[in-house]
């Protein structure tokens, strides 16, 4: 694989960008086919990277050199790329799911005024997604980092005018700078102990325990895990960082599915698998990592349960299944992570983008009590949208069950029962949201406005083609890692694939277990008989009952019967008002009192020396008053003043 | 190293005066309508002349020996020393681009008295070139000097409302400043007897240590006013916000760096051992002044008063790079002068441009001008990337050499000045959110012109600098590094006479 074939990547999205920022108003919508063809180049490159390293034919690493970056001091930072097992994995459904969601554009965004600038920030995120995942070193992958930060508010916003975009991006912007100060304080303790910045030359280091702070310092590297966590739990939306995920849902719909829910959020996770062995070294770290992560799984599904918004719903859940995904690394399980960041790619993008089709088909209604009955109306949409529902909701053998069973069971393995409740009690919190959206929106009657109802149509197929490729993926794509319970792992392909990324991490944690991990299989398939069965009955069944049956009349009542819960549910845990209150108010305040601060105390402090010296001044001009026969007075005491003086003395 | 010869004296020179001649041409003998177009040839002219200095004399010896070396006053032994190394050239071509951009940003701007207006501008280029070329005391000080007039003037005769106030404040604190230092110089002249950097550099060393405190005190607040740190930072809000847009443009741009730069050819090593001793007080107030003018910026509803606080936090990271005493964290700092002079200058030339437009700089009369103005809402949300410090832009960069290097020299001040990245997405953000975002509804509003192409080519040059910094920072640090590697030298040398010693004898 010659590396031009690497640079083009990323590349080619940037010709996207390139050419829709600077002559959109030329091309118009050729530049959208510009960039589907561009991202479809890229998404073949990436194809042939991964399935060729899949079944042999390329060898990894694959490294790029390109130039000169930072000095600093004795050390120089490189441009460079880095491509392994995982970065192939990633670069595979990145640029795939991309291809997918810019065909989709083409029809969700015509006749946009704005049609050549959307594109070309697509062209930008993509760009920067591909940097962060080939770069080799922590500030290369930083650049990409942000840069899908900067996307993600720039699209977030794209409706300038829209009450609450605006807001929401900035929101995004600065939560996740919050996170990424957290980054940079990683990079800074890594600099100063390795003494350099490159990922695999960090890894090789700390593995060859040349670095005395990892060999003898808990705290460094417990503080060091924590603070690289705490960026993704900004890029990632972990708590206590999520709160801008839900508000994300502001920017178009092909972007919530692209960037907020397949590709960008799952960076956080990509970095811990990426540094696994870091954060092997760090038991402390690692248990946080799996606390956070189930907690925020298990909130916000929860939330997920009762919101209105379908878009909301489908935005919490993502939060929820990025929770899994972070409990999988948090128990050492990082090829399970990562594959369910795969799996989740593919049901949620076709989850997010049907819920697009309904959207653009309901002339922007997103709220599912006024929806209903599309099915009928939408087949293609309402078809893809069951199969994601299958996807997102664990249901054997869909894609989804492939990987969150694998991590239950991983967790519950690694002796954490307590996560392990957590996690299965937000599975079937999964099932139950996943479907209650698909009954409300596809099922029963239609809810929706007269005039509304008449304009609804199945999208073009530039948007069912992508929701059906989708769509099967969710079904199919586990079909990439079987369960290693069935047929001892032999068919658990990414496993495999994965297993020298994380080999070293692994071999940390299982020598410094403090016990072995439970290796039963009957108890495995007990298990997974047990969270399907709780999917189906506790999930589906319910939804199906409450959603579809009994809905609207005993869904509220048995809303009002759950009082509290409900209202906890419904008002998202009350994280926005407490953080508007806390930290917003608290930034405001702070503002406002070095305001203060400076024009009182400060410049207080400077017109009373001012003022001071104004009155002396003035002491001095009652004496320079410019009349001739004073200063002659003035000179005539004096100089007698003076021979008094003089004579007294002598 | 390159030898220097008489030819390198005579562009030396021409480049220095050429602008205050052409400012003086300008005010004696051109027509008032014609007063820009030469301010302009003269500011480009100069530009070309310092281009030839480019890779060729970039590399002063370590000991300072002048290119241009002219006796002046011989009684007092005061001589014409100047020279530039890659830290005075890089800043030298910094002001020139600079000026030449401030000319471009007041074609319009500035419809009276246009005379007096260039004739100042150009002025304050020859003082500020100076300030960057001298190699002598005294001639440092009547530089120094030069430059506080011409911008007394600027703001006086030509900012907004409230410009005696903020005038008289500037001139007012910079001179208690500047007197300070003179003080310090005659001080170190009756101790020397001789002017020149080079022969002071020597003998400082041989005060006794009171004297050296004082000096290197006197020294440290003229520069840290004009820098400004915390707590001596409340003249340049008001001096901006009244200041014309060329007078913020190189207030901002270069004027600030005089100070930053004073501290690194002067201060600290005529004073290395002092400079150690009040590194970590100095760290201390570069963080409050991060902390502190993001806090204040973020508060203010004026444009203008918000990117004149975001100077003071981000001149605070510049200080805090320097007395971090680390190379990467110096060579950081330099570059972040010049990062500084683009996002900044280029914020200002913004603010400008929507000033001259709507006559208000309140971010509450905006809104939604991202509907009728794209070209100035891409190019000012590039400077407000830069200056927020994205990756891939300049002030990632300069930010990151000085973070990483400052780490190592106190790592909790350098982790809560990292907090100054989350600051500055807050109030720059909402800077872009309030001019740009919303609906475009107010009716004044919705008349505004785009960008002519004289000023979008301005605010592109800033950009395409802040990609190339960004990407290929190579060519800027360069220079720098040598610089800031010396300065590293002298400090460590100062603090452990033993080790240096023995480093010497290694032969490292």
């Amino acid at each position: 694989m010659s590396s031009i074939w690497i640079i083009l990547i990323p590349l080619l999205p940037l010709l996207a960008f390139v050419a829709n920022g600077l002559f959109g108003r030329a091309l118009q919508r050729t530049g959208g086919w510009l960039a589907v063809g561009c991202m479809g180049g890229s998404a073949l490159i990436g194809a042939v990277i991964f399935f060729g390293g899949l079944f042999g034919g390329i060898t990894f690493p694959i490294q790029v050199d390109l130039w000169q970056w930072m000095p600093l001091g004795d050390v120089t930072i490189r441009i460079g790329f880095y491509v392994d097992q995982l970065t192939a994995l990633m670069l595979f459904f990145v640029t795939f799911v991309s291809t997918l969601v810019f065909l989709y554009s083409m029809g969700y965004m015509a006749g946009d005024p704005g049609f050549n600038r959307f594109f070309a920030y697509l062209g930008l995120f993509d760009f920067s997604m591909l940097v962060l995942v080939l770069g080799d070193s922590l500030p290369v992958l930083f650049v990409g980092w942000e840069g899908v930060g900067l996307c993600s508010y720039l699209l977030i916003g794209y409706y300038l005018a829209m009450p609450g975009a605006p807001d929401a991006g900035k929101k995004a912007f600065i939560v996740n700078r919050i996170g990424d100060f957290g980054f940079l304080v990683a990079m800074f303790m890594l600099f100063a102990s390795v003494g350099t910045l490159n990922i695999q030359e960090i890894l090789a280091a700390v593995a060859s325990g040349a670095v005395p702070e990892f060999q003898y310092s808990a705290a460094f590297v417990t503080f060091l895990t924590l603070m690289l966590f705490l960026g993704c739990t900004g890029k990632s939306a972990q708590i206590p960082l999520f709160v801008w995920l839900p508000d994300a849902m502001a920017g178009p719909t092909p972007v919530s599915a692209l960037i907020h829910a397949a590709t960008m959020v799952t960076a956080g996770v990509y970095l811990v698998v990426r540094l696994s062995a870091l954060f092997a070294l760090a038991p402390a770290t690692m248990l946080t990592i799996a606390i956070v992560a189930a907690a925020t799984a298990f909130v916000a599904g929860s939330i997920a349960l009762t919101q209105k918004d379908i878009k909301k719903v489908l935005a919490y859940s993502t939060v929820s299944q990025l929770g899994y995904m972070f409990l999988a690394c948090g128990v050492g399980a990082f090829t399970a992570g990562i594959f369910h960041v795969f799996t989740h790619a593919f049901f949620k993008g076709c989850l997010f983008l049907g819920a697009g089709s309904v959207i653009h088909a309901c002339h922007h209604i997103q709220d599912m009590d006024q929806m209903g009955g599309l099915r009928r109306k939408m087949p293609a949409t309402a078809r893809t949208f069951l199969f994601g529902s299958l996807g997102l909701a664990g249901i054997v053998p869909f894609a989804g069950f492939m990987s969150k069973d694998e991590i239950l069971w991983r967790v519950f393995s690694d002796g954490k029962f307590i996560l392990y409740a957590i996690a299965l009690v937000t599975a079937a919190f999964t099932a139950y949201y996943a479907f209650r959206a698909y009954f409300l929106t596809f099922e029963g009657q239609s809810r929706l406005p007269h005039d509304v109802e008449h304009h609804v149509h199945e999208s073009p197929w530039t948007m069912t083609l992508p929701l059906w490729i989708l769509g099967i993926g969710a079904l199919a794509a586990g079909v990439f890692n079987i369960l290693p319970a069935f047929g001892h792992g032999h068919y658990s392909a990414i496993n495999h694939f994965l297993a020298p990324v994380v080999a070293p991490a692994e071999a940390i944690l299982a020598a410094h277990a403090s016990h072995e991990p439970i290796h039963s299989f009957a108890l495995e398939i007990l298990l997974m008989i047990v969270s399907t069965v709780v999917a189906l009955v506790c999930g589906v069944g319910l939804a199906w009952l409450f959603a579809y049956k009994l809905w609207p009349a005993g869904a509220s009542r048995m809303a009002r019967r759950l009082g509290p819960l409900y209202r906890i549910s419904y008002h998202r845990w009350w994280w926005d008002e407490f953080y508007n209150v806390f930290v917003a108010g608290g930034l405001k305040l702070l503002a406002l009192i070095s305001t203060l601060f400076d024009r009182f105390v400060i410049d207080g402090v400077l017109h009373t020396v001012a003022g001071a010296a104004r009155s002396g001044s003035r002491l001095i001009r009652f004496f320079q008053n410019g009349q001739v026969q004073a200063y002659a007075l003035a000179i005539l005491v004096g100089v007698n003043l003076v021979v008094w003086l003089v004579l007294w003395y002598q | 190293m390159p030898e220097l010869t008489n030819h390198h004296a005579a562009l030396l020179l021409l480049m220095t005066f050429l602008p205050a001649v052409t400012g003086i041409v300008i005010a004696a003998a051109v027509p008032a309508a014609l007063a820009r177009t030469v301010a302009l040839a003269g500011a480009v002219l100069t530009f070309l002349v310092s281009l030839t200095f480019v890779g060729g004399i970039f590399g002063m010896p370590a000991d300072f020996t002048a290119a241009v070396n002219i006796p002046w006053i011989e009684r007092y032994n005061v001589a014409l020393l100047m020279g530039l190394d890659g830290l005075s050239g890089s800043l030298v071509l910094l002001t020139n681009v600079l000026i030449i951009l401030a000319v471009l940003g007041s074609w319009t701007a500035i419809a009276a008295r246009q005379k007096e207006f260039y004739f100042y501008l150009l002025l304050l280029q020859t003082g500020i070139l100076g300030a960057f070329l001298a190699l002598d005391l005294l001639l440092f000080y009547i530089f120094w000097e030069i430059m506080l007039i011409p911008l007394y003037f600027l703001i006086g005769i030509f900012g907004s409302k409230n410009r005696i106030y903020a005038t008289t404040k500037f001139f007012l604190y910079t001179m208690a400043g500047s007197l300070l230092m003179l003080l310090g110089i005659i001080a170190l002249y009756f101790h020397t007897g001789s002017f020149a950097l080079a022969d002071a550099l020597g003998a400082a060393a041989t005060l006794d240590p009171t004297a050296r405190l004082l000096i290197f005190l006197s020294f440290v607040i003229a520069f840290a006013i004009k820098v400004p740190l915390f707590p001596l930072h409340t003249w340049l809000p008001d001096a901006h916000t009244e200041a014309p847009t060329a007078g913020s443009v190189v207030l901002a741009g270069v004027l600030l760096k005089t100070g930053v730069y004073g501290l690194l050819r002067f201060a600290i090593p005529l004073f290395p051992a002092e400079a150690a001793r009040i590194a970590p007080l100095m760290m201390l107030l570069a963080v409050i002044a991060i902390i502190y003018g993001a806090l204040t910026a973020f508060a203010q509803r004026d444009m203008k008063r918000l990117v004149a606080y975001s100077s003071v936090s981000h001149m605070g990271f510049i200080v805090l790079g320097v007395f971090a005493f680390r190379e990467a964290a110096i060579t950081g700092a330099s570059l972040q002068m010049i990062n500084h002079g683009i996002s900044t200058s280029g914020l200002f030339l913004c603010v400008g441009y929507l000033y001259e437009r709507r006559h208000t700089r309140e971010l509450a009369a905006f809104g939604g001008l991202a509907h009728n103005m794209k070209l100035y809402a891409v190019l000012t949300m590039i400077m407000i990337l830069s200056s927020v410090g994205l990756p891939g832009l300049n002030g990632f960069v300069g930010e990151f050499m000085i973070l990483v290097g400052a780490y190592p020299a106190n790592a909790v001040l350098t982790i809560i000045a990292a907090t100054g990245v989350i600051l500055a997405a807050c109030y720059l953000l909402r800077l872009m959110q309030e001019t740009f975002y919303g609906p475009l509804d107010k009716d004044e509003n919705k008349v505004l012109r785009d960008l002519n192409p004289r000023e979008s080519f301005t605010l592109v040059v800033l950009a395409v600098f802040a990609l190339w910094i960004g990407l290929y920072p190579r060519i800027f640090t360069e220079p720098l590094a040598p610089v800031s590697e010396r300065i590293v030298r002298a400090v460590e040398a100062a603090q452990s006479p033993g080790t240096a010693l023995a480093d010497a004898t290694a032969g490292k």
